[in-house]
């Protein structure tokens, strides 16, 4: 088996995601030590071109599977092995998106095949699995199979969509029985800031910014009338 | 009489809303980057809500000596921006996971012309200008639901350091 593995780096890497990332990969020779590993970690790219130069690469080494690993990423250690299991076209380990309401970063179709949601309420398969019609790539398996079917570019960021999510959509387009899943034994680290969100303490960052924190508004600008006003006299007098 | 500069949307009663564009419909309409279309010592307070980091800064230096020229003596100036150091910090970090949000603070929403942050402002450069223009700092204080926000309170107690015609002779002739 060989693997096209791809960290994107954009400027550096956090120490945490460093440490976790080492531990990956040393438990990748020891599980795999038959298996061929190409690593490509490129430099300041924009993902989507990192993505398909990887794409690119992965298909001319005669790769079976191409995995991403984002640089914000903690992964679980049996992460490949337990992806590399669930046998799908796309597998993905189960990533938050680090920002509120802290959404998973996997989505279904509503019944109407119209909306492509947020797939926070899932169920899983007979085999444990969630699945989905498009997952985000932070911690990806994807089949060089797949890769040969969809004509490239693979990934592309648009104005309403993400990279990962139009690879997804693409690939339903040329194979309608092109599985997505996410594995929800795969707990991803997602980094916020200098802590990371996982599955396990979404709930409580969600709680903190609901009851404690009390984010601004992100709309620019805030209303600065005629209470804002009074808020600032009160303070100088 | 109390004005409100570069008001846009946030008109404040009781104050003479000035902005230079049509389309929000001021009080009165000039450019605060030039010279003021008001007599000397004529207003008793200066709101600059999120203002001054719209208007670049080889423009300050004039703004802040029109403010210091219209204003009675002891007049209040109080100015809100922007606390670029904070701000920095915070995008450097991915505060909250909101990038996107941190960067419109620095560079402004940019909806339209003059919805772009064009200077970078903190405690220290504001403090110099007030100084430098004839006002003492009475409070300097984050705003309370942004603290990356600042809000300054002034009071004029004299001369700016350098006047108008003085200031127009540097930047042209010099």
């Amino acid at each position: 088996m060989k693997i096209f593995v791809c960290v994107n780096t954009l400027t550096k890497i956090d120490s945490l995601a460093y440490s976790n990332h080492c531990q990956f990969w040393y438990r990748l020779g020891k599980e795999f030590p038959e298996d061929k590993f190409i690593f490509y970690t490129p430099n300041r790219a924009s993902i989507d071109r990192a993505r398909n130069q990887s794409a690119k690469i992965a298909l001319e080494q005669e790769c079976d599977y191409l995995l991403f690993l984002d640089d914000d990423v903690l992964v679980p250690t049996d992460g490949l092995k337990l992806l590399l299991k669930s046998d799908a076209d796309i597998a993905a380990g189960w990533t938050i998106i680090r920002g509120y309401p802290f959404n998973n970063m996997f989505f279904k179709f509503d019944e109407n095949q119209e909306h492509l949601n947020y797939y926070n309420d899932f169920t899983l398969n007979e085999a444990g699995l969630i699945e989905c019609d498009a997952v985000g790539f932070s911690f990806c398996l994807i089949k060089c199979s797949l890769l040969k079917k969809v004509p490239p570019p693979f990934f592309v960021t648009g104005l309403n969509n993400t990279e990962d999510i139009y690879f997804c959509l693409k690939a339903r387009e040329v194979d309608s029985n092109c599985s997505i899943i996410v594995d929800p034994k795969v707990k991803t680290g997602h980094q916020l800031g200098s802590e990371y969100m996982d599955p396990d303490n979404r709930e409580a960052y969600k709680k903190f910014y609901e009851e404690i924190y009390k984010p601004a508004s992100d709309e620019h600008p805030r209303d600065r009338g005629q209470d804002y006003l009074n808020m600032v006299k009160e303070v100088v007098k | 009489m109390k004005l409100n500069l570069g008001c846009g949307s946030n008109k404040l009663e009781g104050a003479i809303n000035v902005d230079m564009s049509d389309e929000v419909n001021p009080d009165m309409k000039f450019d605060i980057r030039q010279k003021f279309p008001l007599e000397n010592k004529s207003v008793d307070e200066i709101y600059l809500f999120h203002t001054i980091e719209h208007i670049e800064k080889k423009y300050h230096n004039t703004l802040f000596i029109e403010i210091n020229r219209v204003l009675k003596d002891q007049g209040i100036l109080l100015i809100s921006y922007p606390e670029f150091p904070k701000i920095l910090q915070n995008w450097l970090d991915n505060k909250l996971g909101k990038r996107d949000f941190w960067e419109a603070t620095i560079y402004g929403r940019q909806l339209y012309p003059s919805d772009y942050h064009v200077a970078a402002i903190d405690k220290t450069y504001i403090t110099l200008k007030l100084v430098q223009f004839g006002f003492s700092i009475e409070k300097f204080f984050p705003e309370k639901d942004e603290e990356f926000n600042s809000i300054v309170a002034g009071i004029k107690i004299g001369k700016p350091e350098i006047g108008y015609e003085e200031l127009l002779h540097q930047e042209i002739f010099t």
